[in-house]
C-alpha cells in the first residue's frame, strides 16, 4: 500500500477539480443542446414538395399541388417560347406545361455534374388562381416540412435572381416558390396575333 | 358593387337577352305575319305582352328604370290587341310604324341592359310609343271579355324553364366529357379484341396437353368482347343521343338577332340620308347561344359597313339606273355541322384593283404577293389589320373599317369569314361560316412526325397521294400540277406547326383543303381517320395560338391538336415559309454502302434485295478478284461474301482486306453453305466477323449482323 503524500493530496485535488470541470461542461453541453432543439422546433412555414431543377432545389407549397406525376406526352404547340414546351391531359384536362429550367435560365448554366437533373422527370400540376399549370422538374426529392429557423433571414425576394418568383430560402438553399407570382408572369401568357 | 348585386345583374342581362330574342322572334313573325288567322296573331301578341311584361318585372327588381318605364310602354301598345291579333276586327291595329317603334324599343333595351347611357332615348321612344298607343277596344260583352288573359302572367313562357347558362355550361362540359370517355372506352375494346386475337394465334403454338383448356377459355373470352361489344354499342346510342339532346339544349333561332339587324341598317341609313330595306332569309337555323353571341357583333359591323360604304345614295343610285333604296339580303344556310350566313347587296361592290393599290402602299403585303392573288384573296386583304385606321379607310371607301376583329370572333368560334367583290345582287357580298355546336365536330386525325394533328372536315375537300416528284415550283411555291385544273400549291403541315420536318418518302400523303374556290394542299405523314371530336379549349395562359384552335384527347389518351385550317391559306400568302419549302430528300450519304460478293446469280439477287429493303445501298461483285479491285477504289461500309468463288475465294479476299491498313477494320460476313466446325474455325481464322451458314439462311439474321457491325 502506497502512503499518501502531499502530492497526492495535490493529485486528488487535481482529479476532483477536473472531474467537476467535466460536470460542469457536460451539464452545460445538455442545457445548450436543449435550448438548440427548442429553437430548431419554430413554427411550420410551409410544407412543399421538393424538386431538382437543373441543379438547383426548389419548393413547390404542398396545399397548391394537385398532382405529381411523372411526365406525361407533350403536345408541341407552334411558335411557342421555349419555356411552354406545350400542354399535357392530366385526368381529360388540358394543362399548359411550363419548363422552370429554362424560365429561370437555369438550362443555360448547366454543367456535367447538373446534367442528370436535366432530364426532366417529373410534371408538378398546381393550381393558380387563374387555373392550373404544370411545372416541368428533373427529380422529385420529397416532401419537407420547412421551419421558420430553417429560412435564410439575409435572403429577401429583391435579391433572389433573375427576379424568381420565391417566397423565401432556406439556409440549405432550397428556394419556395410563390406560385401566384410565377403564374403573374407575362411570359407564360401568350397571345399571338 | 356588392358581389351579390353583380351577380343578380349578369341574370337579369342573360334573361334580358333571351327575351329581347324571344320578343325580336314574335315582332317578325308579327311583321311577316300578312294574311295570317287573327288567332294565331292573338297568341303572338299575347306572347309578346308576356315577354314585355317579364322584363318590366325584372327590370324593377335590379333598378333599371328606363327599361322597366319602355317595357310598360310596350305593353300599353301590346295590351289592347292581346287575344285579337294585330289588327282587330273594331279597328285596332299594330301599324309598321308601331312595329318599328317596337323594333327601336328591343334594341335600346338591349343597349340599356349592356350599360349604355341612352336615359334621355329611353324617355323619347317611350313617351312616342305612349302617344302611338292604340285607342282601347269598345266595351266587350262579358263572355268576350273573359277570354282576355289577366295580365298577372306567369313568370316565363309556358312548357319552358329558365335554366342558368352557368349550369348548361357545365352540363355541356360534362357531356363533353361523356362522349370523350365513350371513344376511349371503343378504342380500348378494340384494342382489347385485337389482343384476344393474338392470343388466340399464339395459343396454337402451345404444347397438345395444356391447348384444349386454352381454346376454351380463349372461346369464353371472344364471347365475353362480343357482349361487351353489344353493350358498349348501346352505350353509344345513349351517349349519342345524349350528345343531340345538349347540343339541342343551348340552341337558339338565327332570326332572334333579326330585330337588331333591322334597327342598325334603318338608323345607319337615316344618319346618312339613305334609303336601305332589309331582307332576312334565315328560316330556323338555329345555332348554339355561345356562337349566337359571338356572331352578334361582327354582323352589326358587317351590315354597318354595307349600309355606309356599299348602298349609294339615292341620287346616285338613280343616276347608275338602279333603285333609290338599296337593298340588303341576309340569308343563311346549312353546310353539314356549319351554318354560312351571306350578307349582300346590290351596292357599289369592291373595287380589287383600288383594294391591291391600298395594300400595297399601306404594306399589307408585297408587290410580289399582290401579283399572285386572284381578286378573291385580293379582297380577302379587306380583313387584315393595315386596314382598320381612319386612313386606310379613306383609301377604300371605308370599307374595312373593323373587319379584323370580327375575323378574329369568328376564328375564336370556329367559323370563318370571306368578302367577295361582286355577288348575286350586283354589290359586295360577306360570307361567314360557323359550327352549329359547339359540343363536338368531326375533324380528320392526321400524324406529322410524332405528333397527331386534326383537321375540321367542313375544309377537306380530299386526299391524294403524289410523288414527290411530281412537286414543282409554280410561281415561287411548291405545288403539285392537276390534270383538272390550276396546280395545287402545298405547304408542309410539319412547317406550319413548327415539328421538326422529316425526309419526305417517295409518296407524299395530301389533304386537299377548301376554302371557297381556293384548294390549298397540306402534306402530311399519315392519315388516321375520321372521328366524331370533342375539341377542348387551350389552357387558360394560351389565349391565342395563331392557327390552332384547341385540343382532343384521343381514346390512347394522346392528345391531338386541332388545327385551324385557314390559317394554312393565311400562310400560303406570307413570304416566309412557303418560298423555301419543297421536297426534302434524305442525305444520301446515310445510308450505308454494303457489298455482296458471290458467283450465284440468285444469292446475289437474294442477299441484294434483302439488303436494300432493309435501308442499305448495295453494290455486287461477281467473284472475290473482281470485290478486291473494286474495294481498292470504292467506299464501302461492309462486305458480305460467299466463301467458295473461281479466282479468288472468300478467305482469301477476307485475308487481304485485313492484310491492308486501309482496310483492315472493314466488316466481313462470310455467307456459305459451308458449315462444319472446320469451316467456321477457317473463316475466323481468315479474320471474318460473322460467319452465316446458307442451309440455315435466315434474313434476319443477316441484317441482325449487319446492322450490329455497320
Amino acid at each position: 500500500m502506497t502512503k499518501k503524500t502531499d502530492s497526492d493530496d495535490s493529485n486528488d485535488s487535481d482529479a476532483a477539480r477536473e472531474q467537476k470541470r467535466e460536470r460542469v461542461l457536460r451539464d452545460r453541453a445538455e442545457r445548450l443542446a436543449r435550448v438548440e432543439r427548442r429553437g430548431e422546433a419554430g413554427e411550420v412555414a410551409a410544407q412543399v414538395a421538393v424538386i431538382a431543377v437543373g441543379g438547383e432545389r426548389f419548393g413547390v407549397p404542398a396545399e397548391r399541388i394537385r398532382e405529381l406525376v411523372d411526365v406525361p406526352a407533350i403536345a408541341g404547340l407552334p411558335d411557342l417560347p421555349g419555356w411552354l414546351p406545350g400542354i399535357a391531359q392530366i385526368r381529360g384536362e388540358l394543362v399548359s406545361v411550363v419548363d422552370l429550367a429554362r424560365l429561370f435560365g437555369i438550362v443555360e448554366e448547366k454543367s456535367a455534374e447538373k446534367a442528370a437533373d436535366e432530364a426532366p422527370g417529373c410534371l408538378v400540376v398546381v393550381e393558380c388562381a387563374a387555373g392550373p399549370l404544370g411545372l416541368l422538374a428533373g427529380r422529385n426529392l420529397g416532401f419537407r416540412v420547412v421551419r421558420s429557423t430553417e429560412i435564410a433571414e439575409g435572403f429577401s425576394q429583391s435579391t433572389s435572381r433573375d427576379e424568381r418568383p420565391v417566397r423565401f430560402v432556406t439556409r440549405d438553399l432550397c428556394a419556395v416558390l410563390d406560385l401566384d407570382r410565377l403564374a403573374a408572369d407575362e411570359r407564360l401568357v401568350v397571345h399571338q396575333v | 358593387m356588392t358581389q351579390r348585386r353583380e351577380k343578380l345583374l349578369a341574370i337579369f342581362r342573360d334573361e334580358l337577352t333571351e327575351n329581347l330574342d324571344q320578343m325580336a322572334q314574335r315582332l317578325e313573325t308579327l311583321r311577316a305575319g300578312g294574311g295570317a288567322e287573327a288567332d294565331s296573331r292573338g297568341e303572338t301578341v299575347d306572347a309578346a305582352f308576356r315577354i314585355a311584361h317579364n322584363i318590366k318585372g325584372a327590370s324593377r327588381i335590379v333598378g333599371m328604370l328606363p327599361i322597366s318605364e319602355l317595357a310598360h310602354a310596350m305593353e300599353e301598345v301590346l295590351s289592347p290587341l292581346r287575344g285579337i291579333g294585330a289588327k282587330g276586327a273594331n279597328g285596332e291595329t299594330l301599324s309598321p310604324p308601331d312595329l318599328d317603334r317596337l323594333f327601336e324599343a328591343v334594341t335600346l333595351m338591349g343597349r340599356l341592359g349592356a350599360g349604355e347611357d341612352l336615359a334621355a332615348a329611353a324617355a323619347e321612344l317611350t313617351a312616342a310609343l305612349t302617344k302611338s298607343t292604340p285607342p282601347p277596344a269598345p266595351a266587350q260583352p262579358a263572355a268576350e271579355s273573359a277570354a282576355v288573359s289577366s295580365p298577372d302572367v306567369a313568370a316565363a313562357p309556358e312548357g319552358s324553364v329558365r335554366v342558368e347558362i352557368g349550369r348548361l355550361d357545365r352540363l355541356m362540359a360534362a357531356t363533353g366529357e361523356l362522349l370523350a370517355t365513350q371513344a376511349r372506352q371503343a378504342a380500348r375494346l378494340t384494342a382489347l379484341v385485337r389482343l384476344a386475337g393474338d392470343l388466340r394465334v399464339a395459343g396454337k403454338q402451345l404444347p397438345p396437353a395444356p391447348r384444349p383448356r386454352f381454346v376454351q377459355l380463349s372461346r369464353a373470352l371472344d364471347s365475353f368482347l362480343r357482349e361487351e361489344g353489344q353493350e358498349r354499342r348501346r352505350f353509344g346510342y345513349l351517349t349519342d343521343e345524349i350528345g343531340t339532346a345538349m347540343k339541342r339544349v343551348r340552341m337558339l333561332p338565327l332570326s332572334g338577332l333579326a330585330a337588331q339587324w333591322r334597327s342598325i341598317v334603318r338608323d345607319v341609313a337615316e344618319r346618312l340620308g339613305k334609303e336601305v330595306h332589309l331582307t332576312v332569309e334565315v328560316g330556323n337555323i338555329e345555332l348554339d347561344k355561345h356562337i349566337l353571341d359571338g356572331l352578334r357583333d361582327p354582323l352589326m359591323h358587317i351590315l354597318r359597313n354595307a349600309v355606309a360604304h356599299g348602298i349609294e345614295a339615292p341620287a346616285g343610285r338613280r343616276a347608275a339606273g338602279k333603285p333609290g333604296a338599296g337593298t340588303i339580303v341576309v340569308r343563311a344556310s346549312m353546310r353539314g355541322s356549319m351554318v354560312q350566313v351571306e350578307v349582300g347587296d346590290d351596292g357599289r361592290g369592291l373595287d380589287p384593283a383600288a383594294i391591291a393599290v391600298a395594300a400595297g402602299r399601306r404594306r399589307v403585303a408585297t408587290s410580289e404577293q399582290l401579283a399572285r392573288m386572284d381578286e378573291t384573296e385580293v379582297c380577302d386583304l379587306l380583313f387584315a389589320p393595315g386596314f382598320s385606321t381612319a386612313e386606310a379607310v379613306t383609301e377604300i371607301s371605308g370599307r374595312g373599317v373593323g373587319l379584323d376583329v370580327a375575323r378574329q370572333r369568328l376564328r375564336e368560334l370556329g367559323g370563318h369569314v370571306a368578302i367577295r367583290a361582286r355577288g348575286a345582287l350586283g354589290g359586295a357580298t360577306v360570307e361567314l361560316t360557323l359550327p352549329v355546336s359547339l359540343v363536338s365536330t368531326r375533324g380528320l386525325l392526321v400524324r406529322v412526325g410524332p405528333a397527331i394533328f386534326a383537321l375540321p372536315v367542313e375544309f377537306v375537300e380530299r386526299t391524294l397521294r403524289a410523288g414527290a416528284g411530281e412537286v414543282q415550283r409554280v410561281d415561287g411555291v411548291a405545288a403539285i400540277p392537276q390534270t383538272d385544273g390550276e396546280p395545287l400549291p402545298v405547304r408542309w403541315l410539319a412547317t406550319l406547326m413548327g415539328v421538326p420536318r422529316e425526309p419526305d418518302p417517295g409518296k407524299l400523303t395530301v389533304v386537299v383543303l377548301a376554302r371557297g374556290a381556293a384548294r390549298l394542299g397540306l402534306v402530311v405523314g399519315e392519315v388516321l381517320g375520321e372521328e366524331e371530336l370533342v375539341t377542348k379549349k387551350l389552357p387558360w395562359n394560351l389565349k391565342r395560338v395563331k392557327g390552332i384552335h384547341g385540343a382532343v384527347i384521343l381514346g390512347d389518351g394522346r392528345l391531338a391538336v386541332v388545327v385551324d385550317p385557314l390559317q394554312a391559306f393565311d400562310a400560303t400568302r406570307s413570304a416566309a415559309g412557303s418560298a423555301a419549302e419543297t421536297v426534302l430528300v434524305a442525305a444520301a450519304t446515310a445510308r450505308p454502302r454494303v457489298m455482296v460478293v458471290d458467283d450465284s446469280l440468285t444469292s446475289r439477287a437474294l442477299e441484294r434485295s434483302i439488303l436494300e429493303a432493309a435501308g442499305y445501298e448495295v453494290v455486287v461483285m461477281v467473284d472475290g478478284r473482281q470485290a478486291w479491285e473494286a474495294l481498292r477504289q470504292e467506299r464501302v461500309d461492309l462486305v458480305v461474301a460467299d466463301v467458295q468463288m473461281p479466282e479468288m475465294d472468300g478467305l482469301e479476299l477476307t485475308r487481304r482486306i485485313r492484310a491492308e491498313s486501309a482496310s483492315q477494320h472493314l466488316p466481313v460476313i462470310l455467307v456459305t453453305s459451308l458449315g462444319s466446325d472446320a469451316d467456321l474455325a477457317a473463316g475466323a481464322n481468315a479474320g471474318a466477323d460473322a460467319y452465316i451458314v446458307k442451309g440455315r439462311f435466315d434474313q434476319r439474321e443477316l441484317l441482325e449482323a449487319v446492322k450490329r457491325l455497320v
